[in-house]
C-alpha cells in the first residue's frame, strides 16, 4: 500500500496549513527524509520530508491553498504499489477541505482559479471587459455561483479602483511583507479585534532581582539574564494562577497542568515566539541555557515547528531597548501576557529620607473572559512577592 | 403518322439516346464518370414516339430515367454529357447530373430523381397552360413503379376534375429496381387504373414507335381541347440494369435475350426498310455517325471546365 | 410605408387583403386548397375571394396536399404564383416530397435554370385544444431545407407586408400564421406595402436582456417584459419575423447591448429553430458580448396534449417567459428547464 502523506500535526493548536511551495514534481523519486514541500502554519513555515522512499504520486493542494490537518497531500509509492482511490481518508480530507473553503470570507475574492484546479469561470462579456481594462479575470471576485465572474464584477473593479495620485506625489510603493511579519499581522489582528483585553501596570520592586542578576552573573556559565529569571519567576507564579495559564475555549476555561512560557524575539523578519515547555519543572540550570538557545535559534530561523506551538503564556521584554513600560497584545489563545519595561531608578521616602530604588514596569495584559482585574492583580502581587524573596518560589 | 422524313430521324434519335447511354455504360464501367445513372436501353421507342406527337409549345416531364426523354425532346447531346461529366457547361452547370437534366424555358420540365416526382409538377403545368387559355399539352413520363406512389392518384384525380391538359404516359418496363408489376400491382394494366379516375386508359406496345406515336397524338389531341387526361401505358423493357449497380438478379438472361429479340430500334429499322425509306448500307452509316456524335460529345465534354467550387453555394435561392 | 390612410383590420383580414391585393394586380396569382372557396378556408381568411375572382382562381381542391401543392410546384415552374393553403400546418406532412424534394430543390438541380416562386400558407402552434395533430410548430424542418424561406409574422401589418413580399418572391416562401393570432386587430394601411422577407424587428427596447421571438410567441414575449418592467427589469424583444433566412445580425446588436439572450419559440425545445439563433451568436463574435448563458423557452418534447391544463403546462406562456428571465438574471444560473 502507498504510504500516505498528510498535513501533520505540529502543535496542539494547529488546525490548517497553507502550501507554500512543492519542492518535488509529480512523479518525483524521493528517499525518506527527503524535504518534499515547504508550509507554512500560524506559527511559522517548515518542510515535509518525506516519509518513506519511493515514487510521489497523486498530489493534490497547489501553492497557496490552505488545508486542513489530515488532509492528504500526497502519496508515496513504491514500485508497483496502487494508489487507493476513493479511500475514506481522501474522502475525509476533501470534506475537511471544503469546509475550509466555505469559510472564506465573502467579502474576499474567492480564488475561483483554485478550486478544483479547474479555471476561473467568467461570462465572456466578463472576460472581455476584464482584458480591455487590463485586469486580471483571475483577480475579479464573482458573485456568481462557486465564484462565477460577470461583467458587473469587472466594472465594480473598474469603479472600486483607487484615484490616481496627482503629479508631483510619490506613487506609493508596495513591498510584500515576509511570511513571519504576514502571519503575525493576521494574528495580532485577530487577538486584538476578538479578545477583550484589559490591563494592569505595576512597578515591581527589583533590587533584588538586580542583584541576583549580577551575582550569579559570576558563578554560572553561562550567566542568567534578567529576562530568563523573570521567566523562571512567572512559571513558577502562575503555578498558583491557573485562570492566567488557562484559555478561554468556546465559553469555557481550558487549564493546562503544565506552565509553556513563550518568550518573544525580535528577528530580522519580525516577531517570533518560540515556547519554553514546562518552564515550572526546569532548574535555573535547565532553564537558561534552554531560554538562549531557543532565543539564539529564533533570530537565526531554525527553530521546529514544535517549538513555536502549545504555548500557556508569553513574556515579551523591550526593556533592554529603553522602553519604559508597553501594553502587549495576547498571544491567542493563551489568557495573558506580561510586558516587561526597563530597570529603572526612582527615588523613595524610606525612614524620613529619599533612597534610590530600582524598579521594573510591568504590564499584564488579560483575557477579560478567563480572569478578572483582582486576578490580574494578585499575580502581580505574587510576582512581586517571589522578586523580593525568592525562597517563596521553592 | 409522321412524314417520311421525319421518320428516318425518329430512327437517328432512337440510335443517338441508345448509343449514348452504351456511351456512359461503358464510361462507367471504365471509372470515368462519377455517381450514377439509368438506363433507357431498349425503351427508346416510348419517349421518342410520344414526343415526336407534341408540338410547338408542349412540355414534358421526365424521370430519373431521362436520358431519352430529355434527346427526343431536342436537347444538346454536348450539354448532357457535360452534365453527366458535372462540367460547368452541362445542363445544370454540374450541380444535378444524370437525374435532374433540365431544359425549363424549352419545355423539358426535367428528370426527377423521386420516383413519381414530376406527376404534380406535371399537372401544374397543365393548370398553366389552362389558365392561360394556351391550348398547348403536357406530356408526363412515369414508370409503372410510380403508379403505387399517392401522387399517382392525387395527380391523375386532379388533373381528372379539372380536365387539364395532361397526358400521363407510363412506361411499364416490367420492374420498380428488382421489383415485378405482376407481385406490385392487382390489375392486369396499369391503364385499367384510368377509369377509377375518370378518364380514358389506354396499353400499346412500347417496342412499336408507331402505336406509341398514334395513342399519344390521340391523347395530346384531347388534352389541347379541353377533354382532360388520358393515362397512356407502354409496354416496354429496360435491357440494361436498373442502374449502373444492378446485377440483374431478379431476372433471367432468357427473358432479357427475349425481349431484345423484339428490340424497337430494329423493328422500326426494318419497317423504314420495307417503306423504301432505309437502304441496308444506310442503315450502317447511321449507326456510325451516331457513334460519332455521340464520341464527339463525350470528347468536348472531357476537356470542358470543371464548375468552380465557390458555384456549389449558388443557386439555392432566386 | 406608404400610409396615406389606415384603419383597424384583423390579422386575418390582413392576410386576405394582401392576397386579393395580388391577384387584382396580377393574372398569374391565384389561391388553391382545401375549402378555400365560398367556405372561406377553415379559419376564414378567404372568405369572399371566390365572389370576386371566381373558382378558377380560388380553387377549392380535394383533399390533397400532396397533389395539389405539387401542381402548385409545376405552375410555379411554369411562371405562375401560385398560392396554396395547408388547413392546418401539421398536413404539410403530406407534401413534404413536393415541398422538400421538389419545390426547394429544382432552382438548385436546374444549375439555376429555373425557380419555383410559391407561396405556402398555413397556419401553426397551439392553445386551441385541438390536441397534437393539429397544433405543431413543424417550421424548423423548413428552416433547416435549402431552398425554402420560412415567415412567421406576427401582428396584422408584418402579415400583409410579408404575404405580399413573399407572392413577389422568386422562391418558395412557407408563410406560417397561427390560429391565436387571426383575430388580432392592428392599424394596418389601406395601400399595398412590403416588408422585407429576413429583417427582425427590435419591437421594444430595452437594456437588460435580449428576447428573441417570432408568431405569437412574440406577443407572449411583450407580455412578459411587461411584467419583467414592474420588477426592474427592462428586457428588448426581438421579433424575427423571417425564420429562414434569418437576420441573425439583428439579433447579435441585441446582443452586444444587453448581453444576455433569452428565446421563446413554440416549437419543441430540441432541434428547434431557437437552437439555431443562439448557436449563431455563440458561434460569433457576439459570444463575448454574453454575460450570462443563453436560455430558450420552447414547448417540450412531447406531442401537443388535449386537455387544457396539459396543454398549457407544456407549452411557453408569458409567465414561462419571465421565469426563465428571472432565473438568468437573479439565480445566475442560466438554464432554464
Amino acid at each position: 500500500m502507498a504510504t500516505e502523506l498528510k498535513v501533520p500535526t505540529l502543535g496542539m493548536d494547529m488546525e490548517e496549513a497553507t502550501i507554500v511551495r512543492w519542492l518535488v514534481e509529480e512523479g518525483a523519486e524521493v528517499k525518506k527524509g527527503d524535504p518534499i514541500l515547504e508550509i507554512d502554519t500560524d506559527k511559522t513555515s517548515f518542510e515535509i520530508e518525506a516519509p518513506a522512499d519511493g515514487a510521489i504520486r497523486a498530489i493534490r493542494g497547489e501553492e497557496g491553498e490552505t488545508l486542513p490537518v489530515g488532509a492528504t497531500l500526497a502519496y508515496v509509492t513504491a514500485p508497483g504499489e496502487e494508489i487507493p482511490e476513493q479511500e475514506a481518508p481522501a474522502n475525509a480530507a476533501a470534506e475537511q477541505e471544503a469546509a475550509t473553503r466555505r469559510e472564506v470570507p465573502q467579502s474576499q475574492p474567492a480564488p475561483a482559479d483554485s478550486e478544483n484546479g479547474r479555471k476561473v469561470r467568467a461570462s465572456p462579456a466578463a472576460r472581455r471587459a476584464a482584458a480591455q481594462m487590463g485586469v486580471s479575470i483571475e483577480d475579479v471576485a464573482g458573485s456568481g455561483p462557486h465564484g462565477r465572474v460577470y461583467l458587473s464584477d469587472v466594472l465594480e473593479m473598474e469603479f472600486a479602483a483607487p484615484p490616481e495620485e496627482p503629479a508631483g506625489i510619490d506613487a506609493p510603493r508596495r513591498e510584500p511583507l515576509s511570511r513571519i511579519r504576514r502571519l503575525g499581522a493576521e494574528r495580532t489582528a485577530r487577538s486584538f479585534s476578538e479578545v477583550p483585553h484589559f490591563y494592569l501596570t505595576r512597578d515591581l520592586e527589583a533590587d533584588r532581582l538586580v542583584e541576583l542578576v549580577e551575582r550569579l552573573g559570576t558563578r554560572m556559565d553561562p550567566a542568567p539574564s534578567l529576562t530568563e529569571l523573570l521567566v523562571l519567576a512567572v512559571s513558577r507564579t502562575l503555578k498558583s494562577h491557573p485562570r492566567l495559564n488557562g484559555r478561554y475555549v468556546d465559553g469555557e476555561l481550558e487549564v493546562h497542568d503544565d506552565v509553556n512560557v513563550r518568550v518573544a524575539v525580535a528577528t530580522d523578519e519580525g516577531l517570533v515566539v518560540p515556547v519554553l515547555l514546562k518552564a515550572d519543572a526546569l532548574t535555573l540550570r535547565e532553564l537558561v541555557p534552554g531560554v538562549k538557545d531557543l532565543v539564539q535559534r529564533a533570530r537565526d530561523h531554525r527553530l521546529a515547528p514544535e517549538e513555536l506551538s502549545g504555548g500557556t503564556f508569553t513574556i515579551s521584554n523591550l526593556g533592554m531597548m529603553g522602553i519604559d513600560s508597553f501594553d502587549a497584545i495576547i498571544n491567542t489563545p493563551e489568557a495573558a501576557i506580561l510586558a516587561v519595561g526597563r530597570v529603572r531608578t526612582v527615588p523613595e521616602w524610606r525612614n524620613g529620607e529619599w533612597v534610590p530604588r530600582r524598579v521594573i514596569s510591568v504590564t499584564l495584559s488579560v483575557d477579560h473572559r478567563v480572569a478578572d482585574g483582582a486576578d490580574g492583580a494578585r499575580f502581580l502581587q505574587d510576582l512581586q512577592d517571589a522578586l523580593l524573596d525568592w525562597e517563596l518560589l521553592l | 403518322m409522321q412524314d417520311n422524313g421525319n421518320r428516318v430521324e425518329l430512327l437517328k434519335k432512337m440510335l443517338l439516346s441508345r448509343t449514348f447511354d452504351e456511351k456512359v455504360n461503358d464510361l462507367y464501367a471504365e471509372g470515368k464518370v462519377h455517381g450514377t445513372a439509368h438506363f433507357y436501353v431498349g425503351q427508346e421507342s416510348v419517349a421518342i414516339g410520344a414526343i415526336a406527337a407534341l408540338r410547338e409549345g408542349d412540355v414534358i416531364t421526365s424521370t430519373h430515367r431521362g436520358h431519352g426523354h430529355a434527346i427526343a425532346f431536342g436537347l444538346d447531346v454536348d450539354r448532357m454529357a457535360a452534365e453527366l461529366l458535372g462540367q460547368a457547361t452541362g445542363y445544370c452547370h454540374g450541380k444535378g447530373g444524370s437525374m435532374h437534366i433540365a431544359d425549363v424555358r424549352a419545355g423539358m420540365l426535367g428528370a426527377n430523381g423521386i420516383v413519381g416526382g414530376s406527376m404534380g409538377i406535371a399537372c401544374g403545368a397543365g393548370w398553366a397552360f389552362k389558365h392561360r387559355g394556351q391550348d398547348h399539352a403536357v406530356l408526363c413520363f412515369f414508370g409503372e413503379g410510380a403508379a403505387n406512389e399517392g401522387i399517382f392518384h392525387e395527380s391523375l384525380n386532379l388533373a381528372a376534375i379539372w380536365k387539364l391538359p395532361v397526358v400521363f404516359l407510363c412506361e411499364n418496363n416490367q420492374y420498380g429496381m428488382s421489383m415485378s408489376v405482376k407481385k406490385a400491382t392487382a390489375v392486369e394494366n396499369i391503364s385499367d387504373r384510368a377509369t377509377a379516375y375518370g378518364m380514358p386508359g389506354v396499353t400499346v406496345s412500347g417496342a412499336e414507335l408507331d402505336e406509341v406515336h398514334d395513342a399519344a397524338a390521340e391523347a395530346l389531341e384531347r388534352a389541347r381541347a379541353g377533354e382532360g387526361p388520358t393515362l397512356l401505358e407502354a409496354i416496354t423493357y429496360r435491357y440494361l440494369g436498373h442502374s449502373k449497380s444492378d446485377a440483374n438478379l431478379y431476372r433471367t438472361r432468357e427473358e432479357i435475350a427475349m425481349w431484345r429479340k423484339r428490340d424497337p430500334i430494329q423493328r422500326f429499322a426494318v419497317k423504314l426498310e420495307e417503306e423504301g425509306l432505309l437502304k441496308e448500307e444506310e442503315w450502317r452509316t447511321l449507326e456510325e455517325q451516331s457513334k460519332r456524335r455521340i464520341e464527339e460529345a463525350f470528347e468536348k465534354a472531357q476537356n470542358q471546365p470543371d464548375p468552380k467550387p465557390e458555384s456549389a453555394l449558388e443557386d439555392v435561392y432566386a | 410605408m406608404p400610409s396615406s390612410a389606415s384603419r383597424e383590420i384583423t390579422y386575418r383580414e390582413a392576410v386576405r387583403e394582401a392576397m386579393v391585393g395580388a391577384m387584382r394586380n396580377d393574372p398569374e396569382v391565384f389561391l388553391m386548397g382545401e375549402d378555400v372557396g365560398v367556405y372561406g378556408g377553415a379559419f376564414g381568411v378567404s372568405r369572399g375571394m371566390v365572389e370576386e375572382f371566381g373558382e378558377d382562381r380560388v380553387v377549392d381542391t380535394p383533399i390533397s396536399e400532396a397533389g395539389y401543392v405539387g401542381l402548385c410546384t409545376g405552375a410555379a415552374l411554369m411562371g405562375m404564383r401560385p398560392i396554396a393553403e395547408l388547413q392546418f400546418s401539421d398536413f404539410i406532412t403530406h407534401c413534404m416530397d413536393q415541398l422538400v424534394n421538389q419545390a426547394a430543390k429544382i432552382r438548385y438541380m436546374f444549375g439555376g435554370e429555373g425557380s419555383v416562386p410559391m407561396v405556402v400558407r398555413t397556419p401553426g402552434g397551439a392553445g386551441t385544444g385541438a390536441a397534437a395533430q393539429h397544433s405543431q410548430s413543424l417550421e424548423a424542418w423548413f428552416v433547416h431545407v435549402p431552398g425554402l424561406k420560412v415567415v412567421m409574422p406576427s401582428t396584422p401589418y408584418d402579415a400583409k407586408g410579408l404575404l405580399l413580399s413573399a407572392i413577389d418572391d422568386q422562391n418558395t416562401v412557407l408563410f406560417y400564421e397561427h390560429k391565436l393570432l387571426y383575430n388580432r386587430k392592428e392599424e394596418v394601411p389601406d395601400e399595398p406595402y412590403r416588408v422585407p422577407i429576413g429583417e427582425a424587428r427590435v419591437s421594444r427596447e430595452g437594456e437588460d436582456v435580449t428576447i428573441a421571438t417570432a408568431g405569437l410567441m412574440h406577443h407572449y414575449a411583450l407580455e412578459a417584459a411587461d411584467a419583467l418592467s414592474g420588477k426592474g427589469v427592462e428586457a428588448e424583444v426581438v421579433d424575427l419575423r423571417t425564420l429562414s433566412p434569418m437576420d441573425h445580425g439583428s439579433i447579435a446588436r441585441s446582443v452586444e447591448k444587453t448581453g444576455r439572450l433569452v428565446v421563446v419559440e413554440e416549437d419543441v425545445k430540441t432541434a428547434g429553430w431557437g437552437a439555431e439563433v443562439i448557436s449563431r451568436i455563440v458561434e460569433g463574435e457576439s459570444f463575448y458580448a454574453l454575460d450570462r448563458a443563453p436560455a430558450r423557452v420552447a414547448a417540450a418534447d412531447v406531442p401537443i396534449p388535449y386537455n387544457r391544463s396539459l396543454e398549457t403546462y407544456i407549452r411557453p406562456t408569458p409567465e414561462k417567459v419571465v421565469d426563465a428571465v428571472q432565473s438568468l438574471l437573479d439565480a445566475r444560473v442560466g438554464v432554464y428547464a
